[in-house]
């Protein structure tokens, strides 16, 4: 069975579908790092939030899925203004683990609020694309998947777009290689932080609204997100974005084979072992750092 | 007389950009030897392989009979050869008198063990080395600050607390990156004359520094350096009646 | 502060004989564990101005070491105790070693990674830790044949390791060695021109830490009687670094004092769980915006 195309086919399909859903969830920390240095240990959180807020806006709200998606996207946009002004923008200047803690508050006050919130029994999202699947010559592709591939495809158009022709764009770009010489020719910092973090927390709430219905809903699901876009920003160069995309692919793939092939538990340490040894041997990734795009 | 630093043909390149292009060059034992030119010239470079705060591409260096190069800092610092930063850099949360034992705890070498169980060696080393820090703090009149933090004393007391914990394991060879930048006048007198009783004792200098009249008054022998070669060296007279070095400063400074 | 200082030492000695309630005996006794963790995450935090998020990872491989010894080998815990902190000085050995070379990011997600890679482990590795089952019926500790079974025993225990882990605090940290390690928290550079090796110097303090998390880890599992890999979460660093911030970091007693009032007050109010973690949060929130003492370098 290990050997039958077909078998291998929907592996690599699989594969490239999880992993296109780890290059989305990572990007949003990959910028955060490469553009402003910082590691944003709320990032699964902010997942996390986006996907409560989606049901929240679906259930309660009684907006349909479409709607509450990109009305919730534009929420954890703000929010990450909201999360850079504080947290990043006073802690530029002291050591990066001020951030790494400071995050880490957020992400334990979010994960409790929500579950103060909504419980902590695992909770379901009804999408509409969730019931469809499309059969290629054996190979089942599930309509969400789908959807993630292509609300991928779309959101790193844009994010390329965005840093190449908008004038903050070119800012945060500037920022990613030189802070300080960026403060010399007057370049507002600040607004880049707070930039980023609108753009950072709007991508990673648009990869949770997107794949969150995939799965189960519960409060510390952020911890898998963070723990694997950690992975996938390490392979990838720390803070290069297309470094990420490819890294998340090339997870995504590594696990579903390892999965379908070998066993769960080498499927679930893959990324981490790849990772430590990324970080030990080749610092800067395999891609180099700084934003490129 | 031999020297005491020999550094021969030291290279080192930054991602293509060649930063020092086979600089040699020797320091003799007992003078005041300064390392001037350009901004970006390599100064700081160079001082940086001799300590072993970063690598040379190639090239060796060597104090006397000991062999520098490819040490790490901390061994070089054993070896016998101590530097000090462009910015100023003492301990800001340790008290003045801790910073001048901190910059003696290499002197030891006693393991973590020893030292967590205060067996008898290490604490008559430490009593040692507290005499010296007194001894060291009243050559730089900072006795009344011994135990302010270090934080609290004033630009000048800084540098003058950097140069005492230089001294403090009595280094044959000290390297100052710019001893005198960002001091007032009336300072860089007090400094200067420091700087001159160096030799007496016992310890060599050799120093970057911008100040170029302080540089041309107190040293013995002077290198240029321009675009990470060697450009010209000599007495003070000799180097300021070379015309390249001006040109160097002018042309691309 | 002298004063203070005896005095909580003489109510902490005869708590147990004024007070016989087990419910606030089992929270002192968490408390001593607690404190020992403090002192571990003290010695990297406070005095190296490292960040390690693998106090779970030590604490989960004392508990583990000493259950399994205790449970299919019937050691006797003076032994257990040490070997435990030996795994959790090599683990953290392990772990310091390359990271600590590379850089403080690399330093903080490996701490982490190691730390969910050992729950994994645990989890997974069901013929020696049963997996998601955990491990059940741990037996009291022995020392040199003396079995600890009332709380008062158990109090004297742990009241002895926290003593222990603050005497083993101010042996290095009050020592030379530990101005080496301040030195080397408040400016890398300069310890290095001074000779102090800053790599060894904090490879030292992770190892040590990682003993003294281990031997709290151990002698959780005892007096809980029951462990599984949730002794690997991550929640134990939360509470730690509130403990060891808000305390003070770096410094003896405030860790101490973090570890007993972060211990007790969430029960004197009967805060739930989620609520408890909401204030942590919002208090290190404040605390590393605000900063009236700088934390790191």
């Amino acid at each position: 069975m290990a050997s039958d195309p077909v078998f291998l086919a929907q592996l690599a399909a699989n594969g490239l579908s999880v992993g296109l859903g780890y290059a989305l969830a990572a990007i949003g920390l990959a910028l955060l790092f490469g553009i402003l240095g910082q590691v944003n240990f709320a990032h699964g959180e902010l997942y996390m939030l986006g996907a409560f807020l989606l049901l929240w806006g679906m259930t309660r709200l009684g907006l349909p899925y479409g709607a509450a998606a990109v009305l919730m996207v534009f929420v954890l946009a703000g929010f990450g203004a909201l999360l850079a002004q504080v947290v990043i923008v006073p802690n530029l200047a002291r050591g990066f683990e001020s951030v790494v803690l400071g995050t880490l508050a957020v992400g334990i006050i979010l994960q409790n609020a929500v579950r103060l919130g909504f419980g902590a029994t695992p909770l379901d999202i009804a999408s509409p694309f969730e019931g469809s699947a499309f059969d290629l010559g054996g190979v089942l592709v599930f309509g969400q998947r789908l959807l993630v591939a292509a609300v991928f495809a779309v959101a790193f158009s844009a994010l390329w777009a965005f840093l190449r022709y908008t004038e903050i764009g070119r800012a945060m770009r500037a920022t990613s290689q030189n802070r300080e010489a960026c403060v010399m020719v007057g370049i507002d910092v600040n607004r880049v932080a707070r930039w980023t973090g609108a753009l950072a927390a709007g991508l990673t709430g648009l990869a949770g609204v997107v794949i969150a219905p995939l799965f189960d809903l519960y409060p510390n699901m952020g911890t898998e997100v963070v723990i694997k876009s950690f992975a996938v920003v390490i392979i990838g160069g720390m803070g290069n974005v297309w470094g990420a995309a490819i890294a998340g692919v090339a997870l995504g793939l590594a696990e579903s084979y390892a999965g379908g092939l070998g066993n769960a538990a080498i499927r679930d340490a893959i990324g981490f072992i790849v990772m430590i040894a990324m970080l030990l041997a080749r610092p800067e990734g395999l891609f180099g750092r700084s934003v490129r795009v | 007389m031999s020297a005491l630093l020999s550094v021969e043909g030291i290279v080192k390149r930054y991602r293509g950009v060649t930063a020092l292009d086979g600089v040699s060059l020797d320091v003799k034992p007992g003078t005041i030897t300064g390392l001037i030119g350009p901004n970006g010239s390599g100064k700081s470079t160079l001082f940086d392989c001799i300590s072993g705060f970063q690598r040379a591409d190639g090239g060796r260096v060597a104090l006397q009979a000991t062999e520098l190069t490819a040490l790490r800092p901390v061994d070089v610092v054993r070896a016998g050869v101590r530097r000090t930063f462009q910015q100023l850099k003492v301990f800001p949360r340790l008290t003045v008198i801790d910073n001048l034992l901190a910059a003696a705890q290499s002197s030891s070498g006693f393991g973590a063990f020893a030292e967590a169980l205060r067996l008898p060696k290490t604490r008559r080393h430490e009593a040692q080395m507290r005499a010296r820090a007194v001894q060291v703090l009243e050559e730089f009149k900072l006795s009344a600050h011994a135990a302010a933090l270090a934080d609290a004393l004033s630009y000048g007391q800084k540098k003058l607390l950097e140069l005492g914990m230089a001294l403090m394991t009595d280094p044959k060879l000290l390297l100052l990156d710019e001893p005198v930048a960002g001091v007032n006048p009336t300072l860089i007198e007090d400094l200067r004359a420091e700087l001159l009783r160096m030799p007496k004792r016992g310890v060599t200098l050799f120093i970057v520094e911008h100040n170029l009249k302080l540089v041309f008054d107190i040293c013995d022998w002077i290198y240029v350096l321009d675009r990470g070669k060697v450009l010209s060296a000599g007495t003070p007279d000799a180097v300021a009646k070379d015309g390249r070095v001006m040109e160097a400063y002018l042309g691309h400074g | 502060m002298k004063a203070v200082l005896w005095l909580a030492a003489a109510a902490a000695l005869v708590l147990p004989l004024v007070v016989n309630s087990p419910y606030v005996l089992h929270i002192a006794v968490i408390t001593g564990i607690y404190i020992v963790l403090a002192q571990s995450m003290n010695l990297v935090l406070g005095y190296s101005g490292l960040l390690s998020l693998a106090s779970p990872a030590f604490f989960g491989i004392g508990a583990y070491i000493a259950t399994l010894l205790a449970l299919r080998l019937g050691w006797d815990s003076s032994l257990t105790l040490v070997l435990s902190a030996i795994g959790g000085a090599v683990a953290a050995a392990i772990v310091g070693f390359p990271s600590l070379r590379v850089s403080r990011h690399a330093f903080v997600i490996v701490t982490l990674a190691a730390t969910l890679l050992l729950q994994l482990i645990a989890l997974n590795w069901e013929d020696v830790t049963r997996g998601s089952l955990g491990l059940a019926n741990i037996p009291a500790p022995r020392f040199f044949g003396l079995q600890v079974t009332t709380r008062m025993q158990w109090y004297y225990t742990c009241a002895a390791a926290a003593l222990a882990a603050i005497f083993c605090t101010w042996l290095v940290a009050g020592s030379r060695f530990g101005r080496a390690m301040v030195a080397a928290r408040d400016n890398e550079q300069l310890a290095l021109a001074c000779g102090i090796d800053a790599f060894r110097t904090r490879l030292f303090a992770f190892c040590l830490s990682g003993g003294l998390a281990a031997v709290a880890g151990a002698l959780y599992a005892h007096f809980i009687t029951y462990i599984d890999p949730g002794v690997f979460g991550f929640s134990v660093s939360e509470t730690l670094l509130i403990m060891v911030i808000v305390g003070g970091s770096g410094t003896l007693w405030g860790p101490v004092a973090g570890a007993v009032v972060f211990t007790a007050l969430p029960e004197i109010l009967r805060l739930t769980p989620e609520i408890r973690s909401l204030i942590y949060g919002a208090i290190l929130l404040a605390i590393v915006v605000w900063q009236p003492r700088r934390l790191f370098a």
